[in-house]
This record gives C-alpha cells, structure tokens and sequence, in this order.
C-alpha cells in the first residue's frame, strides 16, 4: 500500500479537493472535513476509541464512501453521474471505479435494499432504486413529499390514459379543472409548473420534449425512466379506478396495455422479494 | 409472505465485532427512518411492527434495542449509525440515521443550494452563540449579503428559513429559529468540531446543549430534561457545580405513557389514502 499523506484534518482536505475554488465544490466541501477525511483513510489515527476497525482495503474505503454518497443522492432523487462519483469519491482509484461501484451497490441493496441502475449507458447514468417492492403500501414520510407525489401520480395517469404521451397545455388545463392552476404559487407545490416542467423532470419522473417545428416551442410529457422502474401502468390504472370508484377494466385498451406490461415485468422478474404488492400505489389526494 | 434473509458478506466486515443479520424487515425499518430524517421512539415501534408484518409477519418481533444494535453493528463500517437522543425542550426519546463520517451539510447540499446552506450556517452560528439557543428571523436575515453564491434577497431568505423548517433542520418558534431536533442529532460532531470555543456544554450528560437552563452563579449549563431527571423530587436543588440554589423551574421527566393516555401524540400520523370524490 503506498504511504498515507499525513493529514491534519480540514487544511489537508481542502488542498486536496480544491475547495476554495470558486464553481465546483460548495457539494464537494460538504464531503471534507476531519471526519470525512477518516473516513476516506486520510488521517492516520493510531488508537482511535471509536472504531476498533481492521483495515479495510482501500477499494472497499471508497465504496463505503461512495454508499454514503449514494444515500445523500438517493434522497434527492436526481440521477447520478459515473463522472461525479469518480471526481467527488473514488478520485485516484478511478481506474478500478467500475470495481468499486459494484462493491457500492452490494453494500446498498445488501443493507438497505435499494439499487443503482443505469439508466443512461452512453453518459453513464445513474438512478437509485427501491428493491424492496416498488409497490409500496406504506404512508410516504415527511408532509412535503406526499401531496407532490399524489401530484405526478395524477400527471403520470393522465400521459397513460392519453396514450403515453401528452401536450403540456393539456395537462395544465386539466389540473386548473381540478382546480389548480399551475401559474400560481401553490401553498404546498409552491411553483407548481416548476415543480412539473423542472423538477419531476429531473428526477427522471417526466420526461419533457419539445414538440418538434413548433414556433413558438410548445412542448409534451411523458413517463421518465423513474416512472417506469418505481410504479406500473397497472398500479396508475388501479389509482384511477380508485379514484373514479370504477374498474380499471372500464379503460379497456389502458388496461390490456398495463396488462402486457405486468406480463413482460413477471417474465424477467425473478426476484423473491415481491410479497408486499398492494393494491395502494404512493398516495395522496389529488389537489383541490 | 417470504423474507429474503441475506447475511453480510465476509468483504463487508471489517470490524473485529460480529456483524448482524440483514433481513427485508431491517432493510424496509432502515429506508423508513431515512426517509422520515428523525422519528419518536412510539413511532419508531410502529415502524419497527410494520416492517414485521409486511416482511416476516410470523416472526417475533425482536426488542427495539437489540432490534437496532443489531442494523448499527451492520452500518459500524459505512460510519453510519442510528442514534437515539432526546428533545432539548421535553426530552421525548427521539432516533435518526446519522452520518458519522461526513460533516453535517452533506445530507442538506443535495436539498440546498450553496447560498441556502451558507444561509444555514450563518443561523447555525448565530444560534450557538445565543444565550437561549434561538436566534432571531430578524438577525439572520441581515446576514444575506454576506453569503456565499448567488445573490439572496431578504424575501427569499424567509422562504429558506421556511425550508429549513419544513425539512426539519430548524424549528421556529414566535419570529426565532432553533435547531430541530434531528439536527442537533445529525450535527452534534460537526457542531463541536467546527465551534469548539462556542459550543456549550451539558453539565450532567455532556452532550450539545443549544436550549437549557443556566446557574446564574457560576453559569453551567443543563439540558431541561436532564434537570427534570437530575432534580427529580428534590425539594430544594442545588446547582451540581457551585451548590447554589436553582432559581428556575424544574419541568418534569417524560412519561411516555401519559403521553400515551393524552391521547394524539404530536407526530401521529395516519397512512393516507387517495381521496374518493
């Protein structure tokens, strides 16, 4: 192993990532500091009472490092770049990146079942993912978060029912029927059109395409990537038929069209662990 | 209903204290937390049963303590651990995922950006070095030109306060901000690192203290729920240190079975389910 630079905590840190230079790294800085450096085996701390660790090696440091990271990520539910993760964790190691992201994702779906996955191959892109059921039941943690979801639930069966793809003006009418109107500043979405144009966009939950020879540019949605690993059409259609206390079956061509779906999902599906699919996809109510 | 029992693989364990067993129950339990940032411990129970019966609902379920000594001796390598601390203002037992390697802002940067968080830290300065552990909107806002990043205006700051507040990093209380509770949890090294000459200091359980009570005589410090345990129906307490006698009220210790009787905790909350119109 080469010799560890003796570090002296934050100075040490700071040289190393360049953290007084002005763009990059207001992120990076959130990752240095005594105890990241520790963490990242920069601090020779002979005796340290805490962590009474054997060493680890030095790939197994960095996809500890990187499951942290990871975690943070995950909770922003922005997709992750190969690049960013090399630049801001693995660094040095970079030649073995593709090791330790392998070593990272064990680690992840091992102890808190999620998963990485790539969900852009050319740029490398990546998303994390709940393994333990993307069919959740459960009652969606902070009040920030639940009637945003109930939002893109109704946005998401809107595209489905309209046959996957649908004009932005459309799905503003529609809301401001609902009696939201996407132009105001709304108590719980505060911008609404933000929150839909901008930022289930870029959590990969929409995708936003410009509808080609438009003047001005007029634009469409559809299902992103995210939508598609995280819920199901039958689960959209079975939040719709909830809702219009009607059966899904009344949709006939989305309903065999979720169908198919499920079908070619339970043709590659091997995995044991999808005891807790209920019928309840993530709830909310519709805005009022 | 099968529960998919993994244990850890031999690369994972680099602690010399045997690691535990992960199961979908730890591992729903484990992403639950996170997602909430901070939970009571009657909550954290809930949580715990309902991992059971949606994973292993034949299972006994095993007690809260060993329960999480056994995910933490999991997390011991990723510098990740469950912590359990206690409310400054009604000692409610209270447990979040907490980060042991990186510095505090982590979780906030993917939330934040860099003239929010410098937002953040400037309250965070001016509430460590209050005498009641609050610092006022007022004070914080006249800090906005001097943050980092782009330009903030004081409407906008308010709104970042606001923020903060919803995703539980500060608490507000009458125009004054504090820090929530999962902060002080979250951030409690960070803190002690980075302030070590203004941070104060719990006399009796020597941890991070931003709200407490003081001894006008010789100035210790003491959480209020350690003083509602220190001074537990003692008739005439005395300060700890100096022997003076304490002037301030002594609250009482959290019971939480009354608690219980009262009826609706404050953080009851119902699973939700899509309205029927």
């Amino acid at each position: 192993l080469p010799k560890r630079p003796r570090g002296r905590g934050p100075s040490t840190s700071r040289i190393l990532s360049g953290w007084e230079g002005p763009s990059t790294s207001w992120a990076l800085s959130a990752w240095e500091g005594p105890s990241t450096s520790r963490a990242l085996g920069l601090w020779e701390n002979p005796g340290s009472p805490q962590f009474e660790t054997q060493p680890l090696s030095p790939l197994d440091e960095r996809a500890n490092a990187l499951v942290q990271f990871l975690l943070v990520k995950y909770q922003a539910k922005v997709p992750i770049k190969r690049s960013e993760m090399v630049k801001f964790i693995i660094r040095e190691y970079k030649d073995e990146c593709l090791d330790i992201i392998n070593r990272a994702n064990n680690k992840l779906e091992c102890v808190f079942g999620y998963q990485l996955k790539e969900i852009d191959p050319k740029n490398h892109s990546y998303i994390i993912i709940n393994k333990l059921g993307h069919h959740k039941g459960e009652p969606v943690a902070s009040n920030l978060d639940t009637p945003k979801l109930g939002l893109l639930m109704v946005v998401l069966s809107l595209i489905f029912m309209k046959g996957n793809c649908v004009r932005e003006d459309l799905i503003f009418n529609f809301l401001y029927r609902l009696g939201l109107d996407v132009q105001e500043t709304h108590t719980l979405f505060g911008n609404t059109k933000k929150l839909i144009t901008e930022v289930f966009v870029r959590q990969k939950y929409l995708e936003y395409r410009r509808i080609p020879y438009t003047e001005p540019a007029e634009y469409e949605f559809l299902w992103g990537p995210r939508a598609f690993l995280e819920t199901s059409k039958m689960l959209v259609l079975r939040f719709l038929a909830k809702l219009h206390k009607r059966d899904p079956r009344c949709w006939p061509f989305q309903y065999i069209e979720a169908l198919a779906e499920c079908e070619s999902e339970d043709a590659d599906d091997d995995e044991p662990g999808s005891s807790d699919k209920c019928g309840d996809p993530t709830s909310g109510s519709p805005p009022r | 209903m099968t529960s998919n029992h993994t244990s850890v693989p031999s690369y994972m364990q680099g602690s010399t204290r045997r690691v535990g067993i992960m199961t979908d129950v730890h591992r729903r339990f484990l992403q639950l937390l996170m997602t909430h940032g901070v939970l009571e411990e009657w909550d954290v129970k809930r949580l715990q049963k309902h991992c059971y019966k949606v994973h292993d609902c034949n299972a006994t379920v095993e007690k809260l303590e060993d329960f999480i000594n056994n995910i933490n001796s999991v997390l011991e390598s990723l510098y990740i651990e469950i912590k359990k601390g206690v409310t400054e203002d009604d000692g409610r037992p209270i447990y979040a995922l907490v980060n042991l390697a990186t510095t505090s802002v982590s979780k906030m940067a993917s939330d934040f950006a860099e003239n929010e968080l410098d937002l953040f830290r400037k309250a965070l300065e001016l509430i460590i070095d209050s005498e009641t552990g609050f610092a006022s909107s007022t004070n914080i806002l006249n800090l906005v030109d001097q943050l980092k990043g782009k330009k903030m205006r004081k409407k906008e700051a308010e709104q970042v306060l606001q923020k903060f507040v919803q995703h539980k990093w500060l608490v507000e209380k009458e125009g004054e901000f504090t820090l929530h509770c999962r902060a002080i949890l979250e951030m409690e090294q960070y803190i002690r690192e980075t302030y070590p000459d203004a941070v104060k200091v719990c006399n009796i359980c020597h941890s991070l203290l931003i709200q407490g009570q003081s001894c006008e005589t010789c100035g210790i410090k003491m959480h209020l729920p350690c003083v509602a345990k220190y001074f537990q129906s003692n008739s005439e307490p005395r300060c700890p240190h100096c022997n003076d006698y304490w002037p301030h009220e002594i609250p009482e210790v959290f019971d939480p079975e009354k608690e219980r009787e009262a009826g609706i905790s404050k953080s009851n909350k119902k699973p939700l389910r899509s309205r029927q119109h």
